[in-house]
């Protein structure tokens, strides 16, 4: 509680180092490569989808969100490490750190730095995406607008996530340690009840604690929802969007606790 | 009043990841008075950038206390009062000289028009005027050095603590580092610094810690040193045997001869006006009289061969044994 009250949650160096941090990623070859290849997929599921007869909408919306999603996320694992290590490597950090900012303000502001640019690069490609589905004369859905907002709280999750395993661990492993939280995040609650079924007690015990730990992700996805404009449960959003942020929360409070006790070299 | 205490610090890295300690720092303590220039010395890896560190909380040390202008550890208050030069200079690569100045003014929450004098006038100072929208990833070594120099200098400090701040610096910008070192001690501030380049610490520095072994093994005040009257004297002599007027208890005594010369070492002018004319009595010639200056730099490399035995003389018995070994 002592980091907090120390710490506005918005005090001035976080912002500080926000803003440098957005500044860094423009510069980024890897973010120019991944909107460019985001940008592709979606122009070729509208160029290639008269192939499947009927289905042309259908796959439009599936692979348009998919990418929203898919490419946020690739660009907090390629783009966020490349970042946090930069600091690391070329003495940044104590540079930083040696000026009144805490380690909590630096942990805060990179956090912030990396959320808004993915989200502005999720938002450009709802963007194309719309334009898309606009050429295609597919039907907008509300749920299309709930997956993509869904898309922007996962990839504020899974930057926490980053940030949390940079606090203790190098560039390319918080990077692959974040990458499997991904995609076991998203397949914890298939295992938790392929356990419940068929497996044996010690398997049932790791799918339950896994469950409990890992980010639950697949509440996240409702791409099938907006592909075939099911309705979603009432309440659905709202609980969704605390859940991610308690978790984001949480996680952000854990790597200010272990990086504050870090030697900073 | 002490701007800076260290008490008995001590700091170890774990070496592996099977815990077994290195010990760096082993119970070191130093007091800095407001003012003062401090130079830290010591053979590399002795631990001067680990003591730094430490000072300014990026290390947490494993016991003993860090205070800061009267507060315990590095608080942000103390923290908007020290400016912090590292033995790398940490700057964003994607960035030009302006816009990183902008950056550590704006980190220290400083007022927009501040930043903006400030950042002009350090850009002139450190000779970065016309390079400032040059982006840091094509700067010279030397060039960003003097932009570390410069945001060290940025929140005005009370405090400067430099890391081997003459590093990669051609000799004007040397002698410009001395010049500003010098006028900001007139200013009053405080300065800890570390180097390997004696001479450019003996000009600025009224205090030397040497360290060694993880503590300061000796501390010097450079002032007392130099008020020190009597300095001793080297005289040549020739055309006589001056050995009889040697005189080892009273403080003459023979250091050198070889044929037709002969040099005495006297301690103290007294001494040496004596020999002087005494030599000319007996008819013999005074070629040259030498001061002998206290070499700050020979005490150096004299406490440290006695303080570490894997300082830099075996360091360099290893690298020859090593040239032996390729060329037979
Ligand atoms: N992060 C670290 N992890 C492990 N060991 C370290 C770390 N930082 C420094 N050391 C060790 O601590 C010792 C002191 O290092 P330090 O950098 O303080 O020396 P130094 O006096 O600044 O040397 P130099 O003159 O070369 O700059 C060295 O033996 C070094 O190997
Ligand atoms: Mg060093």
């Amino acid at each position: 509680m002592r980091i907090l009250a120390n710490s506005p949650m918005l005090s001035f160096p976080a912002m500080t180092i926000a803003r440098y941090t957005i500044k860094g990623y423009i510069k980024e070859r890897v973010l120019l490569a991944v909107l460019v290849f985001g940008f592709l997929l979606m122009i070729s599921s509208y160029v290639l989808s008269p192939l499947a007869v009927g289905a042309q909408q259908k796959i439009i919306i599936d692979v348009g969100l998919a990418s929203v999603s898919i490419f946020g996320i690739l660009l907090v694992v390629l783009m966020g490490a490349g970042s946090y290590s930069r600091e690391r490597d070329k003495g940044i950090l104590p540079g930083i750190l040696a000026k009144p900012v805490s380690r909590v303000d630096f942990v805060l502001g990179k956090f912030l730095g990396t959320w808004i640019t993915v989200t502005v690069v999720t938002l450009c490609m709802a963007l194309v995406f719309s334009g898309v589905m606009l050429m295609s004369r597919t039907a907008f859905n509300g749920t299309i607008f709930v997956s993509v907002y869904l898309s922007g709280l996962e990839v504020a999750l899974i930057t926490a996530v980053l940030s949390f395993f940079s606090s203790f661990t190098s560039p390319l492993l918080s990077s692959l340690f974040t990458l499997c939280v991904f995609i076991a995040g998203h397949f914890s609650a298939d295992l938790l009840e392929f356990a419940r079924h068929f497996g044996g007690t010690g398997f049932k015990i790791v799918a339950t604690a896994g469950y409990f730990v890992l980010p639950n992700l697949s509440l996240f996805n409702v791409r099938s929802e907006a592909v075939h404009n099911l309705p979603l449960m009432d309440g659905f959003v709202g609980s969704v969007t605390i859940y991610g942020v308690l978790y984001t929360i949480v996680l952000l409070f854990l790597s200010a606790l272990i990086f504050r006790r870090k030697d900073v070299t | 009043m002490n701007v800076l205490e260290l008490d008995k610090v001590s700091k170890s890295f774990a070496k592996g990841l099977l815990g077994r300690k290195h010990r760096v720092l082993g119970g070191l303590s130093l007091q800095i008075e407001r003012g003062e220039v401090f130079g830290l010395l010591g053979h590399n890896g002795a631990g001067k950038t680990t003591t730094m560190r430490v000072i300014l909380g990026l290390l947490r040390p494993d016991g003993g206390e860090v205070t800061l202008f009267g507060d315990r550890g590095a608080t942000r208050r103390a923290l908007s009062r020290i400016g912090y030069l590292g033995d790398e200079t940490g700057l964003y690569p994607h960035l030009n000289g302006g816009e990183m100045l902008q950056f550590a003014g704006e980190l220290f929450r400083l007022a927009p028009h501040v930043i903006r004098s400030r950042r002009n006038s350090l850009l002139k100072a450190v000779g970065l005027a016309e390079k400032r929208e040059v982006k840091i990833s094509k700067y010279s070594k030397g060039m960003r050095q003097r932009l570390g120099i410069a945001i060290a200098l940025m929140n005005d400090p009370e405090l400067l603590i430099l890391d081997e701040p003459y590093s990669s610096l051609d000799p004007v910008g040397r002698r410009q580092l001395r010049k500003l070192l010098l006028s900001l001690k007139q200013k009053g501030k405080t300065i800890l610094l570390s180097s390997h380049i004696v001479p450019d610490v003996e000009a600025v520095c009224d205090r030397v810690g040497i360290l060694s072994g993880g503590t300061i093994q000796k501390c010097l005040s450079l002032k007392e040193i130099y008020a020190q009257k009597t300095t001793p004297v080297e005289v040549t002599v020739s055309g006589i045997d001056p050995r009889p007027l040697a005189d080892p208890v009273r403080g003459v005594s023979l250091v050198f001869q070889n044929p037709g010369a002969f040099v005495l070492r006297c301690e103290g002018r007294g001494l040496m006006k004596q020999l002087v004319s005494s030599v000319y009595e007996r008819g013999g010639d005074v070629l040259e009289i030498k001061p002998l200056k206290f070499s700050l730099e020979d005490y150096l490399l004299e406490t440290l061969t006695a303080a570490s035995a894997d300082g830099a003389d075996t360091l360099a018995t290893e690298i020859e044994e090593l040239i032996h070994a390729h060329s037979s």
